[in-house]
């Protein structure tokens, strides 16, 4: 949308389609500037409050009302990060009903791409502005919302509301790269789906009920996607470990899990505690595994991303020439 | 002879759930010719369209236009779809932007403006009429400068005059920069006068091409006693009492002592043709395939 040279179909994509851009980037300041509004209320509340002389912990006669309302702000900056988590996840399936329906399914319900190519525009150049365009302003867009979620989440910690851990499902999945790559991955399938269907309301709805699927399976996965580090001992890892799975250690150096004893059937905790010289261990993911999970998959989802647009290239080569 | 406009070998086009559009097609339009596709609805000419301007991967044969794939003469044809989808949401002064945008090679912006005439530019294509609809289509197709122009039924939503008008500009604009027109209709007598060569497309095959001049030439319409036409070769043939109608392909001169002679008009000869689908197909020299097919039959 700026001066840098951009080439004709991009320009005329984001020219046709500037409405929709503007809204979406607008929504998007709205929402940031909501949480951030909120954090700013809250953190000069906990100026104030801390002047107050009042705490939390120990409530004095007189200090209620004042408690109440430095938990409130608390409170609503705390909901407020959990609104912003839960756009976060929605975003991805947004882009992909976006390409799959204006960009491309209504073009080809409508029969306006015949416009398109009877310019001096290849069929394959008409879908690549329409992969490019949204691609560059997700990326950006996207990188941007999910560092700012992962700030939002960070702030939200030292509350007294904090939003759970990072490897809980909205928190994993609203920060890092892989709404990124999650955003990326549904605009590929979301022009598939496009192409496939030639229809744009049926390629939105489709396009939706294929990221529950991939949310499923990856939410599934995740925890195997990095090896997991073992803690010896029979004390948990503490901190902010995502715990995997725990089981015990026999003298031999053989890992025996709860489902391995007694092949799962029977009471499996006595079989547990009937082990001999053993020790208890707990595989876990410390936080460190953060960045190695979250690049692992993304790197899944940029192969999903790389397969559909291979794929809908050769759709429309096939039906096309 | 010049180079050809399009040449189809062999072109053939299946869809998955209505058959074959268009079956064993080969034929030849000769670059700067005003060609008239003329046949009934569902004929097979929008499909014959389509594949020459490259929107259709063709299922068996091939097409050429320009000396080349429909692909790589992308930016020196262009195409107006009957429908004519354009925008709806762009004003008129956008999807002209839209045009030097899409054709950076080739745009002519005062073209574009002289065609597009007195549209008001503010308002958007949803909101024009057809007529205005068809008048922007043309102006995005000809400020392309196109060295073949398709068109598909151009003129099905113009009132007479507009009709006559928007007829007027195209032919100044193609006689200006000779450009190659094929113009789709299956109203027969529509691009009479306007087109100096003429494909008849029915049932999916080509069955007239050639010159119109040339086809009508090599037709004859008789009149007299019922008999045999031999060696002419019977097109439509009607009796009323005693008295015979013929039109037939003249193989040599007419016996003008039995028969009544008379050069047929382009309607009662594409009419006749369409009645009578086993007549066999007639190209011209100048409209044969070069490569070859199967219909070929040359005068």
């Amino acid at each position: 949308m700026s001066a840098i040279a951009l080439r004709g179909p991009e320009r005329v994509v984001i020219y046709q389609h500037r409405r929709a851009l503007w809204s979406a980037g607008a929504l998007a300041l709205v929402g940031v500037a909501a949480v951030v509004a909120a954090w700013l209320w809250a953190s000069s509340a906990s100026g104030t409050f801390a002047g107050s002389g009042c705490s939390v912990e120990n409530t004095v006669r007189g200090c209620g009302d004042t408690v109440r309302a430095f938990l409130d702000t608390e409170l609503r900056f705390s909901q407020a990060v959990d609104y912003a988590g839960l756009a976060m996840m929605i975003l991805p399936a947004c882009v992909g009903m976006f390409v799959a329906g204006p960009l491309i399914g209504r073009e080809l319900e409508n029969g306006t791409y015949i416009t398109s190519w009877s310019q001096s525009v290849s069929p394959a150049r008409w879908l690549a502005a329409r992969l490019a365009v949204p691609a560059v302003l997700t990326l950006a867009g996207v990188s941007v919302l999910s560092a700012f979620s992962a700030w939002a989440w960070s702030r939200a910690k030292g509350t007294y509301y904090p939003r759970g851990d990072w490897y809980e499902r909205e928190i994993y999945g609203a920060m890092g790269s892989a709404p990124v790559g999650y955003a990326l991955c549904m605009l590929a399938l979301g022009a598939l789906i496009g192409l496939l269907l030639r229809r744009a309301v049926a390629a939105m709805a489709v396009t939706v009920l294929a990221y529950v699927p991939l949310v499923m399976v990856l939410n599934r996965v995740r925890e195997d996607l990095w090896p997991t580090a073992r803690f010896l001992g029979g004390d948990r890892p503490g901190g902010d470990a995502w715990l995997v799975d725990s089981g015990m250690l026999t003298a031999s150096g053989k890992a025996i899990y709860p489902k391995d004893c007694f092949g799962g059937a029977g009471d499996t905790a006595a079989c547990m505690r009937g082990l001999k010289e053993a020790t208890g261990f707990a595989d876990y993911h410390p936080a460190s595994h953060f960045w190695p999970l979250q690049l692992v998959e993304t790197g899944i989802l940029l192969v999903l991303a790389a397969l559909a647009v291979a794929l809908a290239f050769r759709v429309l080569r096939r039906r096309h020439g | 002879m010049t180079g050809a406009a399009i040449e189809a070998t062999g072109l053939g086009m299946k869809y998955r759930n209505r058959g074959w559009a268009l079956r064993d097609c080969s034929f030849r339009l000769p670059a700067g010719r005003v060609c008239a596709l003329v046949g009934p609805n569902g004929a097979g000419k929008s499909t014959l369209l389509a594949l020459a301007a490259g929107f259709l991967r063709p299922s068996e044969g091939a097409v050429r236009v320009l000396g080349t794939t429909p692909g790589q003469a992308r930016s020196r044809m262009a195409f107006v779809a009957q429908d004519k989808p354009l925008y709806p949401q762009l004003t008129v002064a956008a999807t002209l932007w839209a045009g030097a945008e899409l054709n950076p090679a080739t745009w002519d912006q005062d073209t574009a403006e002289r065609i597009a005439g007195e549209l008001p530019r503010d308002a958007r294509v949803r909101d024009l009429s057809g007529g205005q609809r068809t008048r922007l289509a043309l102006a995005l197709a000809l400020g392309k400068r196109p060295e073949l122009l398709l068109l598909d039924e151009p003129m099905a939503d113009l009132d007479p005059l507009a009709r006559h008008q928007l007829m007027g500009s195209l032919m100044a604009e193609a006689a200006e920069h000779a450009t190659t027109i094929v113009m789709s209709s299956h109203i027969l007598t529509e691009l009479e006068g306007a087109c100096d060569y003429l494909l008849l497309v029915d049932g999916g095959r080509v069955r007239l091409g050639g010159e119109a001049e040339d086809i009508l030439a090599a037709h004859a319409l008789l009149t007299g006693p019922v008999r045999d036409t031999a060696p002419h070769t019977v097109v439509e043939s009607r009796t009323a009492g005693r008295l015979q109608t013929a039109l037939v392909r003249r193989q040599g001169p007419v016996d003008t002592a039995v028969w009544e002679a008379a050069e047929p008009s382009l309607e009662e000869l594409l009419l006749a043709h369409l009645r009578s689908p086993e007549a066999p197909a007639l190209l011209t020299p100048s409209a044969t395939a070069a490569e070859g097919g199967k219909e070929v039959a040359a005068v």
